[in-house]
């Protein structure tokens, strides 16, 4: 449950640190944020971009990362997952 | 959950009922599960949506056609041809309700085993619809069948408490307990009326409890 949880929190985490930058994000200040490793920060990254929670865009400086719409669902009813996915042992 | 010559008289509108609750409710926590999925992507909550709509369709087939066919002895004197037409249509309902009920424990299985296999996860449905298929309906046999299936599924919602000790792994947990006590209970049904009964309410607590759980989910 706890390791769940934990994923839930990391990816409710990102996407607060990338909403919070009004936008875009450089890769670098999500790893800061998020106190993840290298690796791990890259596979969630994927992972968000798979469930499409985020948006990737490269430009000159490097990649940036936005939030999209599902990603801002995702914020907004993360009460409901947790609750949901714990209460039903779905972790 | 059973043909209706299993039920006593007077229990008879009251079993409608309660199956349309049950029904109701497992239809709720599976749309729940779904929106989880559909905002958060979590795999888990997607197959247990799935096997709660799975519950769900095998409570509300069963009603709809006990609904019928109360319906229709209430309103003519029958002849021999439509009982007869009716029996099969009560038999109809037991073996969708046992089909569907069947898939759906199958289904928590599935997700509680981390299944990421769709085809050993479809051969267990095609194994389970001719399990009861090959039992011509025995109700004994599916009572037996649901009920170790059931064991296994509590055992992990044990083992989540375990780890989890609060109020709503809690709540779960015993929702399991009273739906494989009513499953056990109603291997016994055979020349026992008010058994019907029994295990109907024991499927009453555990379903109120699984509502409770989730307005407990929603509301927070």
């Amino acid at each position: 449950m706890n390791k769940r949880r934990d994923r839930l929190q990391v990816i409710h985490d990102i996407l607060r640190t990338i909403k919070d930058k009004d936008g875009k994000i450089k890769p670098t200040h999500i790893l800061y944020k998020s106190n993840l490793s290298h690796q791990m920060m890259e596979e969630y990254l994927n992972e968000l971009m798979e469930k499409n929670f985020i948006l990737e865009e490269k430009t000159k400086e490097g990649k940036t990362y936005s939030i999209t719409q599902k990603g801002q669902e995702y914020l907004s009813q993360y009460k409901l997952i947790v609750n949901f996915v714990g209460g039903f042992g779905l972790d | 959950m059973v043909s209706i010559s299993f039920i006593p008289d007077w229990f008879l509108n009251y079993g409608i009922i309660f199956e349309l609750a049950f029904a109701i409710i497992t239809l709720f926590v599976s749309i729940y599960s779904f929106r989880v999925y559909r905002l958060s992507g979590q795999k888990k909550s997607r197959t247990f949506g799935l096997a709660f709509l799975f519950i769900s369709i095998s409570y509300f087939i069963q009603s709809f056609i006990n609904l019928a066919i109360i319906s229709e002895l209430n309103e003519n004197v029958l002849n021999i041809i439509e009982f007869k037409n009716l029996i099969t249509l009560d038999n109809l309902a037991i073996f969708f309700h046992m089909i569907f009920f069947i898939f759906g424990l199958v289904t928590l299985i599935y997700m509680i085993l981390g299944g990421k296999n769709r085809f050993i996860y479809l051969i267990s449905l095609i194994i389970s619809a001719l399990f009861i298929f090959a039992s011509a309906s025995n109700l004994p046999f599916f009572y037996i069948f649901s009920s170790l299936l059931l064991i296994f599924i509590l055992s992990d919602y044990v083992s989540n408490y375990i780890k989890n000790r609060n109020g709503k792994t809690l709540f779960i947990m015993i929702a399991f307990v009273c739906l494989l006590l009513g499953h056990l209970n109603f291997i016994f049904l055979v020349n026992n009326q008010l058994v019907y009964v029994v295990g109907n309410f024991l499927e009453l607590a555990a379903y109120i409890l699984i509502l409770i759980n989730l307005i407990r989910v929603i509301k927070k």
